[in-house]
C-alpha cells in the first residue's frame, strides 16, 4: 500500500512513529507531504496535481518527503490528511439542541478548513480513498472519574455521516487508550514531543513544556496502528 | 442662600451642556449600587439590550450565559442561532408584559400555550419566532428547545446579581382567548394572522408598571437579592399598527417607558435606571449615534453609550478596579452596530414606492 500522509507539525509524531515501527509493516510504503502551521494553505491544484505556490511550503514539502515537488494521486493508494485544522465533534449528550444547530456545528467544523480543503482538493483529482485524522485532542491531566467516550464516539459517527460520506471521505478516531476525561489526551502523551523536521535549525527539537497540543512518538505509534488496523495491513510476520 | 445655589455643575444645562463639546458630556448617571467585575449579570429585552451583554463581555465583567452554543459552534453561527444574543435563548423580550410571561412560566411553573405555528413541514414557535430562522424540525424539537430557554431563563433569575432589562416597546400582540402575548404580530416573522384572534394592544403607563413590578417582585421572591438595572432602548419603532405616525407613536412608546423604568427605579433602593436612551436620543447629540436611516444605531453609538456606563461604575469601585472597567470595545469594523432584532423584519411590510 502506497500511502501519503499529508499535514502540518502533528505530522511529526507519525513520521518519526513510522520509523520505529516501518518494519513491522513491510506492505507499506508511506510518503509524507508537510508543512508547519497553515503552510498547506498555500497549495492548489495545477493539472493533475497538487503543488504548493509558495516558496518555503515547496521547500518543506520537498524537504519531508524526499524530493517532490507536489502531491499526484496517480502515485499512490490510500491518502491520510492529518491535523490541518481537523476538529472532532462532541454530541452534546446533556444539553438538548435542534437537529439543525448540530448539523450547524459539524459544518462550522468543517466548511472552509483546511483538511476539507485538501481533501476536496483530491477529489477533484481522484477517487483515491482519503481519510482525515484530526489533530490530537488537547492534553490534559486525567482528573474525571468519568472516562466515558460516548459524546466522542456519537459525535464522530454523526460528522463522518453527515458531513465526510457524502464525498467519500472518513474521519478516524483518535485511538481511545489515548483519551482521558472524554475530550482530551492523556497528558502523558505530550512528554517528548518534538518539533516537525522541515529542513531548518530547529528541526527535531523539544516542544515547550507547556505545549499541550502536540503528542510523542508514543502517540503517533498507536495512532499509526490503529489506522492501519482500520485499513485491514496486518503486519508483517517475523 | 437658596437651594440652586448649592447645586454642582451637572444640574445647570450652561456649564454641563452647552458649554462642552457633545463628548465632553459627563456625570450622566450615577449608579445606585456597583457592578463588580465578578457580580453576574443577566441581560434580556429589547434589541439594544445585546449590546450591554457584549460590552459586559469585552470588558471582562462577568456576563452570566445559561444557554451555551454547542461546543465547536462559530461565533456567527452562535449569533444566527441566537445564542449568548441575551443570557438565554428567549428571543427579544420587548414588553414588560412579555417579561411577565417568561417569568412565570420560569418561576411559577405555568406551562406555555400549546400553540405552534407550522409552515412547509417547518415548526416555529410563537414566543420565539426567530429563534432559528428555518423553523425546528417537530413540534416536539420546538418544545423541547422552549423548555431548555424557559429552564435557562430560571437559572438567571436565581444565579444572577444584576438583572438588566431593555425595555423596548408598548406596542403589542395578544391571543384575545389565550389572553397570552406574543413577541411578532402572528404573520410577520411566521405564522398567520387571524384577527378576531389576534388582537392589538398599545400598552399604557398603569399595564406596562404593574407588569413591570410584578416581573420584579416575583423574581425577589426566589432571589431576595437581585438587583435589577433597567434602561429604554433608544432605537425608534420600525413600524406603527397605532394608527398614528410612526413617529409620534415612537415618542408616545418611549415617554411611557421611560416614565415607568424612571417611577420605578424612584421607589425602589435595589432598581436603578441607565439613560442610554437619553444619550442616543437628545438633541444635544445632534442624532450623530444613528445611521442615515436614523433609526439603527451605529456602532460607534453604542459604544459611546457603553463607555458611559462603564466609567460611571468606574467612579463607583474606585480605582482598585479601573483596568479591568477602563477596558473598551475593540472599535467595530461595521458601521453598524451588530444585532439581533426580530422586529426590523416589519419593515419588509411596509410599502416601497
Amino acid at each position: 500500500m502506497r500511502l501519503a500522509v499529508i499535514g502540518n507539525s502533528h505530522i511529526g509524531s507519525l513520521k518519526r512513529a513510522w520509523d520505529r515501527i516501518s518494519e513491522e509493516y513491510a506492505s507499506v510504503e508511506i510518503v509524507f507531504f508537510g508543512a508547519k502551521g497553515g503552510g498547506l494553505g498555500h497549495l492548489k491544484v495545477r493539472g493533475r496535481r497538487i503543488v504548493p505556490t509558495d516558496k518555503k511550503v515547496l521547500n518543506s514539502i520537498k524537504f519531508i518527503s524526499r524530493g517532490h515537488t507536489g502531491f499526484d494521486p496517480t502515485k499512490h493508494d490510500v491518502v491520510l490528511i492529518y491535523g490541518v485544522q481537523g476538529q472532532p465533534f462532541f454530541f452534546p449528550l446533556e444539553n438538548f439542541y435542534s437537529a439543525q444547530c448540530i448539523r450547524r456545528v459539524m459544518e462550522d467544523l468543517v466548511r472552509g478548513r483546511l483538511h476539507f480543503r485538501l481533501a476536496t482538493m483530491i477529489r477533484r483529482l481522484s477517487d483515491i480513498p482519503v481519510y482525515i485524522g484530526h489533530r490530537p485532542l488537547s492534553a490534559e491531566e486525567r482528573i474525571s472519574e468519568n472516562q466515558n467516550l460516548d459524546s466522542y464516539t456519537k459525535g464522530m459517527a454523526l460528522l463522518n455521516e453527515t458531513m465526510f460520506a457524502p464525498m467519500n471521505v472518513h474521519m478516524i478516531s483518535q485511538p481511545a487508550e489515548t483519551i482521558v476525561n472524554g475530550n482530551a489526551t492523556d497528558l502523558k502523551y505530550t512528554i517528548g514531543s518534538r518539533r516537525l523536521a522541515v529542513g531548518n535549525a530547529i528541526d527535531d527539537d523539544p516542544h515547550p513544556e507547556e505545549d499541550v497540543n502536540h503528542m510523542n512518538d508514543e502517540f503517533g505509534e498507536l495512532w499509526l496502528r490503529k489506522f492501519f488496523a482500520e485499513l485491514g495491513v496486518e503486519r508483517t510476520e517475523e | 442662600m437658596n437651594p440652586y445655589e448649592r447645586l454642582p455643575d451637572k444640574a445647570f444645562w450652561r456649564p454641563a451642556i452647552a458649554d462642552r463639546s457633545m463628548f465632553q458630556i459627563d456625570e450622566l448617571w450615577q449608579p445606585k449600587f456597583a457592578l463588580r467585575p465578578k457580580m453576574p449579570v443577566a441581560t434580556f429585552g429589547s434589541c439594544f439590550a445585546q449590546h450591554i451583554g457584549k460590552a459586559l463581555k469585552a470588558r471582562d465583567f462577568n456576563w452570566l450565559i445559561t444557554e451555551h452554543s454547542p461546543l465547536g459552534m462559530k461565533p456567527g453561527s452562535a449569533q444566527e442561532f441566537n445564542y449568548e444574543v441575551f443570557s438565554c435563548r428567549t428571543g427579544n423580550i420587548y414588553t414588560t408584559s412579555l417579561l411577565r410571561q417568561w417569568t412565570s412560566w420560569a418561576l411559577e411553573g405555568k406551562a406555555p400555550p400549546d400553540e405552534c405555528w407550522e409552515a412547509s413541514g417547518r415548526y416555529y414557535d410563537p414566543f420565539r419566532p426567530a429563534v432559528e430562522r428555518d423553523g425546528f424540525e417537530s413540534r416536539d424539537e420546538m418544545e423541547k428547545s422552549r423548555q431548555v430557554a424557559i429552564d435557562a431563563f430560571c437559572e438567571c433569575i436565581k444565579r444572577s446579581k444584576c438583572f438588566v432589562f431593555t425595555l423596548g416597546l408598548t406596542e403589542s400582540w395578544v391571543n384575545a382567548t389565550g389572553g397570552y402575548e406574543y413577541p411578532m404580530c402572528p404573520g410577520t416573522v411566521a405564522g398567520e394572522f387571524d384577527e378576531s384572534r389576534h388582537l392589538f394592544e398599545n400598552q399604557s403607563f398603569p399595564v406596562i408598571r404593574e407588569n413591570l413590578v410584578a416581573s420584579i417582585e416575583m423574581m425577589r421572591q426566589v432571589n431576595p437579592d437581585l438587583k435589577f438595572l433597567l434602561t429604554v432602548s433608544p432605537v425608534p419603532l420600525t413600524a406603527t399598527c397605532s394608527g398614528k405616525h410612526v413617529l409620534v407613536a415612537t415618542t408616545y412608546s418611549k415617554s411611557v417607558l421611560r416614565a415607568v423604568a424612571g417611577d420605578i427605579a424612584a421607589e425602589r433602593d435595589f432598581v436603578d435606571y441607565f439613560p442610554s436612551f437619553e444619550i442616543i436620543n437628545s438633541p444635544t447629540f445632534r442624532g450623530s449615534f444613528f445611521e442615515p436611516n436614523q433609526r439603527n444605531v451605529t456602532a460607534f453609538g453604542v459604544d459611546f453609550v457603553m463607555s458611559h456606563f462603564f466609567d460611571a461604575f468606574e467612579e463607583k469601585i474606585g480605582k482598585n478596579q479601573k483596568g479591568r472597567a477602563r477596558k473598551r470595545q475593540k472599535p467595530a469594523k461595521e458601521k453598524r452596530a451588530d444585532e439581533v432584532c426580530e422586529e426590523e423584519l416589519l419593515d419588509a411590510f411596509g410599502r416601497r414606492s
